[in-house]
């Protein structure tokens, strides 16, 4: 099989520019979905892949029930336009007694900029072990953050805080309205004693039907700061650090800032200022505390954080739609396209492409529970890269051919 | 004396000694390995499998574009009947228990020219130990890995012969079963079709001897 790739650049309907070439990249991601497809593993003996937050995601081919339709999302690359929310089903629920209907598992929405055709302004060197595009142009029409600053905070009115001491860890979960490069993020701190050495980082998270959201057990990125060097009193330090590598965050996916203090003891801790809301929850952040392995989460605590990074100007995506299914001995072929509108004000940059697709789990331990996450299955670099004019449009189409 | 068919087993697949795909390109290796009774090899081929057919693009289409019950898509399967399929948790699924010729990795002898629109081996072996059959081992998978220019999965399955006669594989498929669409009814595994999405015709054919045991994988593979 082979697949042609076709970028038009188009104005007010007219074709300015039309490049086609071979797409050189299905990545491992793809075999990763039609392995789970092929194998039809069960929740029980899930398959662990990285998926485009760089979280490592186990996904299976089970469905909920015996009754009624076997949904899995699975392979799912059609989608909705960039910012229409997609209901990605994964199973049924039982509705009343004898009867079923499907069910829009926790974590299965997510945006349409999330699977489909991508497009990103990165030039790294295409690899089959991609898992993401290497810098994402994201769905929206604003004009690019080019100097670091805060993008997702809550950084006023605290009023108490929260101590972090072994096993005792905390982490303020961030669900971005925007995709960004997040290189750094500030943590309003104090210590009481000598926490010693403080661990920050980023992570997914994993949902449940009937328990709290969890932190995946691995960080996509992390690192580490003296909690000694921390003041004892107000007004407190706004602790910034910096990773060592960025993390693209990619919105309509929840994170966590995750902090932890490992050698931290209850007379030696570090003291996370917070904001106790009384119920004016904020819809985008709030609070996961882990001990031991009991999670909780909590709308009632902000914590105080600033997470800051850059951003690349936004693309509208429109919907992904795959049509066009031609089957002549012995060729075959299908298409899949998406149409991309610059209305950010200025020229963007297009110099990749590439596909996510779906992948989705059902949990053993709650048999109603499940949801969906993103792989990127192919990409390539566009070079040279193409130059999208405010208010030009940019198609891009993947078509998949057979030769017998 | 029965052939015993090996109830697991270790995916392995060698390195051809050639690159057979070209950057970009989408396939299958095939390799086939013929083991005597005392487990040595006695003949092993590489080659590039040619032979995606239609099945595969529409499965793949039905899963991609998520076609609903309402929708469904007209898919011929093995049987030579049209089925209307829809997206589901089974699409794509070939592990095939031990003995079970229904689907997964299939062989059978016959030698005409593939085409996409085939829709079944022209002359399926069947399980067993009589004249002219073979014994079905499980179908095994190989993960996912991926190397420096290229990403692959393999399915795999071993056919032993205890018919008491040689027997001559000529062409080797991949069978996977899929969701019918029942419009108005509950779904229930009574609408689990099979259709093949691959099939290759082996050149000169390869003879598996009374007592031996040829193994097949099929490495899917795309090169960047």
């Amino acid at each position: 099989m082979k697949t042609l790739l076709t970028l038009d650049r188009i104005k007010d309907g007219m074709l300015l520019e039309r490049r086609r070439s071979c797409s050189r990249s299905f990545t491992k991601g793809l075999w990763d979905l039609l392995y789970v497809a092929h194998a039809q593993l069960l929740a029980a003996s899930p398959y662990p892949c990285v998926d485009i937050i760089g979280s490592e995601k186990e996904i299976d081919s089970e469905s909920q029930a015996n009754r009624a339709r076997y949904y899995k999302s699975t392979l799912r690359i059609a989608s909705p336009s960039g910012g229409c929310g997609a209901s990605l089903v994964s199973g049924y629920a039982s509705i009343n007694s004898g009867t079923y209907a499907a069910k829009h598992q926790p974590h299965s929405i997510l945006p349409g900029e999330c699977f489909g055709i991508q497009i990103g302004g990165g030039s790294a060197a295409v690899s089959p072990g991609d898992r993401k595009l290497d810098r994402k142009i994201y769905h929206g029409t604003r004009v690019a953050i080019g100097s670091t600053q805060d993008i997702d905070y809550y950084d006023t009115g605290d009023d108490g805080d929260i101590e972090v001491y072994n096993p005792r860890e905390y982490g303020v979960i961030i669900l971005p309205t925007r995709g960004y490069r997040l290189s750094a993020v500030q943590l309003l701190l104090y210590r009481e004693g000598s926490p010693g050495i403080l661990t920050i980082s980023v992570r997914g998270v994993r949902f449940s039907y009937s328990s709290y959201p969890q932190m995946e057990d691995d960080d996509i990125v992390s690192v580490t700061t003296d909690g000694d060097t921390l003041p004892t009193t107000a007004p407190y330090e706004w602790r910034e650090v910096t990773f060592p590598t960025p993390v693209d965050v990619q919105p309509g996916i929840p994170y966590v800032i995750r902090l932890i203090a490992p050698s931290g003891t209850s007379t030696n801790s570090v003291h996370w200022r917070r904001k106790y809301g009384a119920g004016e929850y904020h819809p985008r952040y709030w609070l996961i505390q882990k001990t031991n392995s009991y999670y909780t989460t909590s709308y009632n605590y902000q914590p105080m954080f600033r997470a800051r990074g850059t951003a690349l100007a936004e693309l509208e995506y429109g919907g992904c739609e795959i049509f066009g299914l031609n089957i002549a001995n012995p060729n075959g072929q299908f298409n899949i396209r998406r149409l991309f509108r610059n209305e950010s004000g200025g020229a963007v940059t297009v110099s990749e492409c590439g596909i996510y697709s779906i992948g989705s789990f059902r949990m053993v331990s709650d048999d109603e529970a499940g949801g969906v996450y993103a792989y990127c299955i192919a990409r390539d670099l566009i070079s040279p890269a193409i130059n999208v004019l405010n208010s030009e449009d940019l198609a891009v189409t993947y078509t998949p051919q057979i030769t017998v | 004396m029965d052939a015993k068919v090996k109830t697991a087993k270790k995916v392995e697949i060698k390195k051809p000694d050639c690159e057979l795909f070209l950057p970009g390109e989408v396939g299958a290796v095939l390799e086939l390995t013929v083991k005597r009774k005392d487990g040595s090899v006695r003949e092993h081929r590489i080659l590039k499998s040619k032979s995606y057919v239609r099945q595969f693009l529409e499965l793949l289409l039905v899963q991609m574009n998520m076609v609903s019950e309402a929708h469904p898509m007209s898919i011929r399967d093995t049987g030579n009947n049209i089925r209307e399929v829809a997206f589901s948790s089974f699409t794509f699924g070939c592990n095939a228990p031990i003995g079970d010729p229904v689907y997964g990795l299939v062989v059978g002898t016959a030698t005409t020219a593939p085409t996409i629109d085939d829709h079944a081996l022209w002359a399926q072996i069947a399980h067993g130990t009589g004249v002219g059959e073979i014994q079905y081992g499980d179908v095994a998978f190989g993960l996912p890995t991926a190397t420096g220019t290229e990403s692959h999965f393999t399915v795999t399955r071993d056919f032993s012969n205890a018919s008491g006669a040689t027997i001559t594989v000529n062409e080797i498929a991949l069978y996977v079963r899929a969701l019918g669409s029942q419009p108005g009814n509950t779904y229930n595994r009574d609408s689990i079709w099979v259709f093949m999405t691959i099939r290759d015709v082996i050149a000169g054919g390869i003879d598996v001897l009374n007592g031996e045991t040829l193994t097949v994988n099929y490495r899917q593979q795309a090169t960047v």
